[in-house]
């Protein structure tokens, strides 16, 4: 069982980054995503291969990786907010925050699932766009 | 908890403080939320009844096949209006009113944050509505369809109603882009004590997410209105592809609004079915997960405005990202629904006019979600596309989405806004005749879409067998139009004649029931405190679960201050109370700003093109006298005692200070502006075999860069000065002042010099269009700043006594804009000068 912390033991940070970690990866890899995807295709970035697989391709490949580990971390960085701030402390303040970072929690594990969902499609265009 | 100002020995000093002026000049000048959002309501009430007479007439034409009762021209005007005027002109501004009305009620603030923005807003949106209809005056109608895609709407095809379309849209923009910043800022900041993140009302949620995001995307089309209106005046060419522009280009930019827009208008609407839900099944399950399901709803929205442009032959791949976000959003709607069924679920609600309206936004919204996921399927919308499936898919959306709970939502508060219980007979009666008229209307363009009929076709051959499922969604037309009548009917009918209404008539939770009704005095003298989700349900008036220290503010402010309007800024996420701050007084100066709006609206379109700088300089006269402080004012709040009694500061700067919140916004719209015209540049450098275009030549850096470097050297003086004011040295703030004022007016001219000397023309391609409207963006950024600082500098010169207090927030705002101006001339120097060489 965690210790019962004073709010302030809570970065302000933490909690603004465990709410919206997850949204801003979301943000950043599906513009870069289709930015890449555009640029990559229209200017025939598809035709360099390595390993059989399209410059695009790992190049969407890297996003996703780079995009889900941020969105990840930014849940585990609400989840652990969310047990540190024990529900017992009957202030006003800490039941705020807590909300915050259980309404962070999991906004980014939505925002990590639907960054790999969205990313299905790369598997599908390998070789070319 | 009580709102009334009775009772109490300085009421009539404090309501001396809040009254608004009288007559009909004073009428100009109120900054009443109360009267502004019943204006909004008003208004957008209109313009929707007027277009809902344009669709009546182009069911009437499509009702037999080979018709002949409207020509083709007529069709696409009729068309175009009903669209635009719907989207722009009813739906958002409808929302915003409410919004005005409500929120600061429901959070238990004494007014939204920035009083004269709304009465500006409220202007601007309604001048914008007569410049869209004025085009009939003329004969000058636009028909190029609410989206106004080019090559359609270029200078080559479009008439001249187009300049009606864009600049009229153009002015919504403005008014929507301020109502957004406005209601995003009171919503953080402006709420009872104790109000903190989880016990906000999910009204109040869902119109933070909305809020932003008008914020982002109306920013968006307002840029796409200016390059098409640019393209219209001045000859740039950016959506002309044989002079090296891009007509997707519009496509991509009016969907980055456009698909946004629609979650603009739902998300309010959520907020709406989530109070009247929590209201009659007296509970609401869920509550973090319709949170959670608003803010992602929020950011999906903005990635999803391709699913408009799957038949425009983008890379597949690309394709199916926005497919995948589509597809997504769909789970954060459901989430929605299934919370609110299960608030109603074994709870035997009381089955009243709202929550029938509640009921039928849940069927029809369903429906329309349901088709929402088929079209985000790629190949289904290749096979539907532009066809009456989408017509139908989209009604469904919005008028099951949006307008059934705006309906709800207007029978639900009524008795709050006038005082009388609207008539339960005539509401039923009206429900259903909308219920039954809609789903007449509208189900069977699903089947005619299937069939193969196109939209936007005032006609259609007889041999299609398409005429019988037409007739039927005539007749459901009218008997919708009966529906909606009817329900005016009662509204107006019932606001005069209805049964007296008690306070709280339908039980419910929040705030606003606290208030008298209709509310009188619309302000809470006394502010309330917050200690539960349901303050109404669960807080014991009597021993509230408040602390001492924010009893003692709330004694403090209790009818306070007097002489000057002010009320509490709260900790975003605790709610807890932080600094007092001022609130506008009554001005005609949104008016006049609004007038000045107009005047460049119209010389616009009159192609009165020296009028346009009058036009923005009485905008920028107006804005500067409305944002002047008054000196007896500040002396007042110099003079209180409350900081004593309260602990909270009075002047404040930064994060606590509604100035510099606003400062924020305003660099947060501007700085989206730039990276809208940066995606432009990039986006034709993408699509061009050779850059710069044509033969132009590179650009050449050394000159330009020696220019933008005096923004940096501004920017390193108004810090000088905020610094300064911080080691109580005046004179050197002086002097840091005069020297930023002097940097910007220098850039301004060396660059105006400079652009003589570019070789080529914003005429001569695209290339040379986005290079100079970047090169005009970044001196629009400098004019504001320069406005900024100026003001500093006059206010520096006059103040000599209080003048660290009176100055702080002024010198910030020059400092902080100072900053951004100069990170903006960074990335447009590096854009334009750099960028062609490696990219």
């Amino acid at each position: 069982m965690s210790a019962t912390l004073n709010p302030s033991a809570i970065s302000r940070t933490r909690l603004w980054f465990g709410l919206f970690g997850g949204a801003i990866a979301w943000t950043a890899h599906f513009m870069a995503s289709y930015a890449v995807a555009e640029f990559g295709c229209v200017s025939g970035l598809d035709a360099r291969r390595y390993g059989g697989v399209s410059l695009v391709a790992w190049m969407e490949i890297a996003l996703t990786a780079v995009a889900a580990l941020l969105a990840a971390t930014a849940t585990v960085v609400a989840y652990g907010s969310q047990r540190r701030l024990a529900p017992s402390f009957s202030e006003d303040s800490m039941d705020a925050e807590r909300y915050t970072a259980r309404a962070g929690f999991l906004t980014s594990s939505i925002f990590t699932f639907v960054i790999l969902f969205e990313s299905i499609a790369i598997l599908f265009y390998l070789r070319s766009c | 908890m009580s709102a009334s100002p009775e009772s109490n020995p300085s009421q009539a000093a404090f309501q001396k403080t809040w009254d608004e002026p009288t007559g009909f000049p004073g009428q100009l000048a109120t900054v009443d939320n109360f009267v502004i959002g019943i204006r909004f309501l008003a208004t957008s009430c209109t313009f929707f009844l007027v277009s809902g007479v344009f669709a009546l007439l182009m069911r009437i034409q499509l009702a037999r096949a080979d018709n002949d009762f409207l020509g083709p021209e007529t069709y696409n005007q009729l068309f175009t209006m009903h669209g635009t005027v719907m989207m722009y002109l009813f739906a958002v501004p409808f929302q915003e009113g409410l919004a005005a009305l409500l929120l600061p009620w429901m959070l238990g603030g004494r007014d939204l944050a920035y009083p004269r923005l709304t009465a500006f807003s409220y202007w601007v949106f309604l001048f914008s509505g007569l410049i869209f209809f004025s085009g009939y005056l003329f004969d000058q109608v636009a028909d190029i369809g609410w989206f106004a895609y080019t090559p359609l709407s270029a200078p080559a095809f479009a008439g001249k109603g187009i300049d009606f379309w864009v600049v009229g849209l153009g002015a919504a923009e403005v008014a929507g882009i301020a109502a957004g910043a406005e209601l995003t800022i009171s919503i953080l900041r402006l709420r009872a004590p104790g109000m903190s993140l989880d016990k906000m009302p999910l009204y109040a949620w869902a119109w933070l997410a909305a809020a932003l995001m008008i914020v982002f995307a109306f920013t968006t089309l307002f840029m796409a209105t200016l390059l098409l209106e640019l393209d219209h005046d001045v000859g740039t060419r950016f959506f002309n592809d044989q002079k090296g522009g891009n007509h997707l280009l519009w496509q991509h930019l009016f969907w980055f609004f456009g698909h946004p827009e629609v979650y603009i208008i739902f998300l309010p609407a959520t907020g709406v079915v989530s109070m009247i839900v929590c209201t009659f099944s007296k509970r609401i399950l869920g509550y973090t997960w319709i949170v959670v399901a608003i803010l992602v709803t929020g950011f999906l929205s903005f990635g999803l405005w391709v699913h408009h442009m799957y038949t425009t032959g983008l890379p597949e791949l690309s394709l199916y990202f926005f497919a995948g976000a589509s597809l997504m959003i769909a789970i954060a709607a459901g989430v929605q629904i299934f919370a609110w069924i299960g608030s109603l679920w074994g709870q035997r609600p009381r089955l009243a006019t709202p929550l029938l309206f509640v009921l039928g936004f849940v069927f029809i919204f369903v429906l329309g979600g349901l088709t929402g996921v088929m079209v985000a399927v790629v190949p289904f919308d290749w096979q539907v596309h532009d066809t009456y499936f989408l017509v139908a898919h989209f009604h469904y959306v919005l008028i099951g989405g949006a307008v059934f709970p705006m309906l709800a939502g207007v029978h639900y508060w009524l008795p709050k806004f006038s005082g009388r219980m609207p008539s339960e007979r005539l509401g039923q009666w009206s429900f259903w005749l909308t219920f039954v008229g809609f789903n007449t209307s509208f189900f069977p363009m699903h089947i005619l879409g299937l069939l193969g009929m196109p939209r936007r076709v005032y006609t259609y051959p007889a041999s299609l067998g398409l005429e019988h499922l037409n007739l039927l969604a005539t007749i459901g037309a009218f008997v919708l139009a009966a529906g909606f009548l009817l329900f005016v009917f009662n509204i107006l009918y019932s606001a005069r004649c209805g049964a007296e209404a008690p306070q709280n008539p339908w039980g419910g939770d929040t705030l606003e029931w606290t208030l008298p009704s209709p509310p009188g005095f619309s302000l809470y003298a006394r502010l309330p405190a917050v200690s539960s989700r349901h303050p109404l349900w669960e807080q014991d008036e009597a021993s509230p679960k408040t602390s001492p220290r924010v009893q003692q503010i709330i004694e403090a402010l209790d009818h306070q201050p007097v002489g000057w309007r002010a009320t509490l800024l709260v900790d975003v996420i605790t709610g807890q109370p932080q600094a007092i701050v001022r609130l506008a007084t009554p001005s005609y100066m949104p008016l006049v700003a609004a007038l000045g709006v107009v005047l460049v609206t119209v010389a616009t379109i009159a192609k009165l093109f020296l009028l346009i700088p009058v036009g923005m300089l009485i905008s920028a006269a107006a804005f500067a006298s409305w944002l002047w402080p008054d000196r007896k004012e500040l002396e007042r709040m110099r003079a209180s005692k409350l900081p004593e009694e309260t602990g909270l500061p009075i002047f404040t700067t930064g994060t606590q200070s509604l100035g510099w919140l606003g400062s924020l916004f305003l660099m947060i719209v501007l700085g989206w502006c730039v990276g809208t015209l940066l995606y432009v540049y990039f986006y034709l450098r993408l699509y061009s075999p050779e850059w710069p275009q044509g033969t132009l030549p590179l650009p050449e850096g050394s000159p330009a860069g020696l220019i933008f470097a005096v923004l940096l050297l501004a920017a390193g003086a108004g810090g000088g000065a905020w610094r300064a004011l911080h080691r109580d040295r005046p004179k050197v703030m002086l002097v840091n002042l005069t020297i930023a004022c002097l940097l910007q007016m220098l850039f301004l001219g060396l660059h105006l010099h400079h652009q003589t000397t570019i070789p080529f023309s914003p005429q001569a391609n695209a290339y040379g269009s986005i290079f100079y409207l970047l090169g005009w963006g970044l001196d629009g950024i400098v004019l504001i700043g320069l406005g900024i600082s100026g003001m500093a500098l006059v206010r520096a010169w006059r103040e000599a006594e209080h003048w660290k207090l009176f100055l702080a927030l002024n010198v910030q705002m020059t400092a902080h804009f100072g900053h951004f101006t100069a990170a903006m001339a960074v990335i447009v120097y590096a854009t334009l000068y750099w960028s062609p060489h490696w990219i």
